[in-house]
């Protein structure tokens, strides 16, 4: 009896199986689609051929097609989050999210309630912790580090009113010198009049916590890192210090993050691209000159964990620009394999409106300008509002995002280098957020390794 | 392909099963087997599936020319044919570029090498078609005259790519003749459900935590180091047993029986006693075809001490090419040979529950040794676990305490014969036996089910013995 029993029921466990597998590759979409809740692309079907047999692609698309085509993924996945969460706080997959949340709702509720009591921050997605001192140490460090120029670390930091600061990330020196030598490393596979730009992008929380955090009263941001790096940068490269740039923008209350969002506006991705503009010296488009397609109530990746009536009541205006001359975009696989894809989601109240969100491995962008020169955008998914802006300036836009949810080398069919040189690419912006910047795998290990590989 | 993938669960599983049980006679369902068992290799690895191919090939003729020669050097010269040829192939894809690397460094030459790819499993399929060799020289198992059989031995794919490594005269019946009964297939479909469980719920939570931690030896804290060695210590049992288990109940499905591999290691009150319930099956392996050839210990306490340092520093170069690997066997090695010879009757005085305090302890350093690939990173570890220069503990270890604090502490449970004690209990009566059949039968379908709802939200996640 309880060997039939069990017998039953495993051998159901099988069928079961079978069928659920057979369902979803019939009934799953066969094309590649948006995931709002996800921020990314879900994949298609994958093609079946001889080359894909042999790199495995067919493989690694069949393994993706089976996890991003099952049933009900969203319920299950926030299911199995929320079961997670019975046994742990969090896990290291949504720390940072949670802990944005937790960020965000924490200043509100201290705004609101006018509650002292001091909020503490973690990001544990960066290899540092963030790093929580007393003001007056974090003070004396900050003078001292404007006196030495060569410390040990390096800091990007929040003002306080009264003058002290507090840090929010340490960068180890050996973090910047491996994070120069990789870009120093790219400008080498430009040509000769080539330049490589570099901007390190603060996360939205940080913003808000300088606009609405009456408590502590934040006046401003700062990151000495960026001056350390353009000293051992070579010619050519350019470290542009993206705090100092945006920070008198941010405190003159322009819109330049969401608040329901952790990504930068289309506002801020364009004070971005017009202070590199004005470092070199280069004319820049008006923000007037383009035309936007608005949304009122845009509640970004904070209100999809915590869609909360609080977080609602946040929702934020999103601005998607339309190019100012007519562009064509392709998805680029195996080097040369052009596939058409959208420009924008203009009917999308969603940040993966901007390009169409992350499409990888490689975006390729005709843009209708005529001025003789390609450039190619290494990034996470900030890069996606700011990418639209240089189309003005460049006759082709590529765009990587070395992030290994979205780029595989195999799909990609050559290293970051060939395909620099196959599209003749002159220059290079490495616009990267503070999550992806010179504390993570991306600029310590991916920029690097990628290049090749 | 791995065995916690969705393509393995949704597709490969249920259509082998269906069509290995759609057929009645013994040949039909090898053949099944066989076409599945290349498949599932090719599917990770297309293109070496021919390394696996002509190694299969080149035993197979050796051991046809041994069993029709008499005479004894031919046989022995054809055997050591089979095994260099086998082993050089091992030794090309793993070693070369180790070996080639540290003679270089060593002389400060320069030398440009290719790079390898390390053909999946390699480490365990060459063992396995070894002891078929082997034993046939030994004449402890008869030659297998159908070639296909004996890629189907070595290609055979619940133990294909991580073990337990199958020696040839355990299966060499079964290949031929196997039966699966309702017991077999229900009790091998739960192991394997165990296995997955152990390996989605434990082992890759582990991981995640050990991730959560400094990854640079030199922001580590002492607690850091010692929450990092716990985890790591936690996540490869559980990981690697998973693997075995899930190995051992796709087998008893198809009627093998495979031998254990696993016998909860961490309640081990001696090193030695650690080994023989760790990766049972390569400690076998080296037992019988290295240290016993060797001398084993007939030969002297001298012979005996060099054969436990040749088979410990086999052992650890086995794992992979890089020097942490090496010293990882040779600290076994010297560990064994302190407890054989010199700790032996102190040990026997000391209490049993502190004998397995520093076994555990002893264990965990070896894993930090196992864990860094990076010998620098792997001295400052040890050295902050002695609390050389660190902090008592840091605020991402804190961190990581407050979030992973449950997993690891049932992980940790789960790591000693709790359950096996249970169920035992329940088998003295048979009411009750029936009923916990039952119940574990259902638990085992919710853990099923748990497991597939957290791979739908994972991305790739490899076992970490596949790369050995």
């Amino acid at each position: 009896m309880k060997y039939r029993f069990s017998f039953v029921i495993t051998l159901w466990w099988v069928l079961l199986l079978g069928f659920l597998g057979g369902m979803i590759i019939w009934l799953a979409p066969k094309e590649e689609r948006v995931s709002e809740a996800e921020n990314r692309n879900l994949s298609g079907a994958p093609v079946l051929s001889f080359e894909s047999i042999l790199d495995s692609s067919y493989m690694s698309g069949t393994e993706n097609f089976l996890s991003d085509g099952f049933f009900l993924r969203g319920k299950l996945i926030e299911l199995s989050s929320n079961m997670k969460s019975i046994f742990v706080i969090n896990t290291s997959n949504n720390v940072l999210d949670v802990d944005m949340e937790k960020a965000v709702n924490e200043f509100m509720d201290e705004a609101e309630e006018g509650d002292s009591k001091e909020s503490e921050l973690k990001d544990n997605k960066d290899i540092k912790s963030i790093d929580f001192q007393e003001n007056e140490t974090i003070e004396s460090e900050i003078d001292e580090q404007d006196q030495i120029p060569d410390n040990d670390e390096y800091i990007f930091w929040l003002d306080f009113t009264d003058g002290s600061t507090r840090t929010v990330y340490t960068y180890p020196k050996d973090h910047l010198d491996t994070s120069i030598e990789a870009l120093n490393e790219y400008r080498e596979v430009l040509p000769e009049d080539g330049e490589l730009h570099f901007f390190q992008i603060p996360y939205g929380y940080l913003a808000n916590l300088i606009i609405y955090d009456d408590v502590n009263k934040y006046t401003g941001w700062g990151c000495n890192a960026e001056e350390y790096m353009q000293q051992r940068a070579i010619e050519g490269v350019y470290i542009h210090n993206g705090p100092e740039i945006l920070e008198p923008y941010l405190l003159d209350g322009e819109l330049l993050y969401y608040r329901t969002d952790y990504h930068w506006s289309a506002l801020g991705a364009y004070y971005g691209h017009e202070g590199i503009r004005k470092n070199q010296g280069l004319p820049y488009t008006k923000y007037e000159d383009y035309d936007y397609k608005v949304y009122e109530q845009f509640l970004g990746s904070i209100y999809r964990k915590d869609p909360s009536s609080k977080v609602k009541s946040m929702a934020d205006r999103l601005e998607v620009m339309y190019p100012l001359f007519p562009t064509a975009s392709y998805k680029i696989d195996n080097l040369t394999e052009q596939n058409e894809a959208p420009l924008m989601y203009y009917n999308l109240n969603s940040y993966l409106a901007f390009v169409g969100g992350t499409v990888g491995p490689y975006r390729r962008f005709v843009t209708g300008a005529d001025t003789g020169r390609k450039v190619i955008i290494v990034t996470d998914s900030f890069g996606n509002a700011f990418a639209p802006y240089l189309f003005a300036y460049y006759d082709e836009v590529h765009m990587v995002d070395l992030r290994p949810a979205y780029y595989n080398k195999y799909i990609a069919g050559a290293s970051v280098r060939e395909y620099l040189e196959y599209y003749e690419i002159d220059d290079a912006y490495i616009m990267l957020s503070t999550s992806s910047s010179m504390n993570s795998g991306y600029m310590l290990n991916y920029l690097t390794k990628y290049l090749d590989d | 392909m791995v065995f916690s993938s969705l393509t393995f669960l949704l597709i490969f599983l249920p259509a082998f099963i269906i069509l290995y049980f759609a057929f009645k006679g013994i040949r039909w369902r090898n053949g099944v087997l066989l076409v599945f068992s290349l498949l599932f290799y090719a599917w990770g690895e297309p293109v070496w599936i021919l390394s696996m191919l002509f190694s299969t090939a080149v035993n197979y003729l050796c051991a046809q020319i041994i069993v029709k020669n008499t005479s004894p050097i031919v046989r022995r010269l054809i055997l050591a044919l089979g095994v260099i040829i086998s082993l050089v192939s091992l030794v090309y894809f793993k070693y070369a570029a180790f070996f080639v690397n540290s003679v270089t460094s060593f002389f400060s030459l320069s030398v440009e090498l290719p790079v390898l790819t390390l053909p999946i499993g390699i480490s365990f399929y060459t063992f396995q078609i070894l002891t078929y060799t082997i034993d046939v020289y030994r004449g402890e198992a008869p030659s297998q005259k159908n070639p296909l059989k004996l890629l189907l031995y070595v290609s055979c794919f619940p133990q294909l790519i991580a073990g337990p490594i199958v020696q040839y005269g355990d299966v060499a019946n079964e290949i031929s003749h196997r039966e699966t009964t309702v017991k077999d297939f229900s009790n091998g479909m739960q192991r394997f459900a165990i296995g997955l469980a152990k390996k989605v719920l434990i082992a890759n939570i582990c991981g995640e935590a050990l991730l959560a931690l400094p990854t640079s030896s030199n922001e580590m804290s002492f607690a850091g180091a010692w929450i990092s060695a716990i985890l790591y210590a936690l996540q490869i049992y559980f990981d690697f047993s998973a693997y075995s288990d899930m190995a051992i109940g796709l087998g008893k499905v198809i009627g093998f029986k495979y031998k254990e591999n696993f016998n909860y290691p961490y309640i081990s009150s001696s090193v030695t006693e650690f080994w023989r319930r760790w990766h049972m099956s390569l400690s076998g392996f080296f037992r019988k075809y290295v240290y016993i050839p060797l001398g084993g210990n007939r030969k002297g306490n001298g012979r005996t001490a060099l054969n436990i340092i040749i088979v410990w520093s086999l052992t650890g170069l086995w794992h992979g090419a890089s020097w942490n690997f090496v010293f990882w066997g040779m600290y076994y090695g010297v560990l064994l040979l302190a407890e054989k010879f010199i700790l032996t009757k102190l040990l026997d005085k000391t209490p049993k529950a502190l004998r397995h305090v520093f076994t555990i302890i002893a264990v965990l350093f070896g894993w930090v040794i196992f864990y860094h690939t990076d010998t620098s990173n792997m001295f400052n570890h040890l050295l902050a676990m002695v609390g050389a220069g660190v902090e008592i503990i840091d605020e991402t270890t804190i961190s990581v305490l407050k979030t992973y604090t449950i997993f690891p502490l049932v992980a940790a449970v789960l790591s000693m014969p709790i359950l096996p004690k249970i169920k035992q209990s329940f088998r003295k009566r048979e009411k009750l036996h029936l009923a916990g059949s039952i119940a574990s039968t259902v638990l085992l379908s919710a853990i099923l089910v748990l497991c597939l709802l957290f791979l739908v939200g994972e991305s790739y996640n490899p076992f970490i013995y596949f790369r050995f």
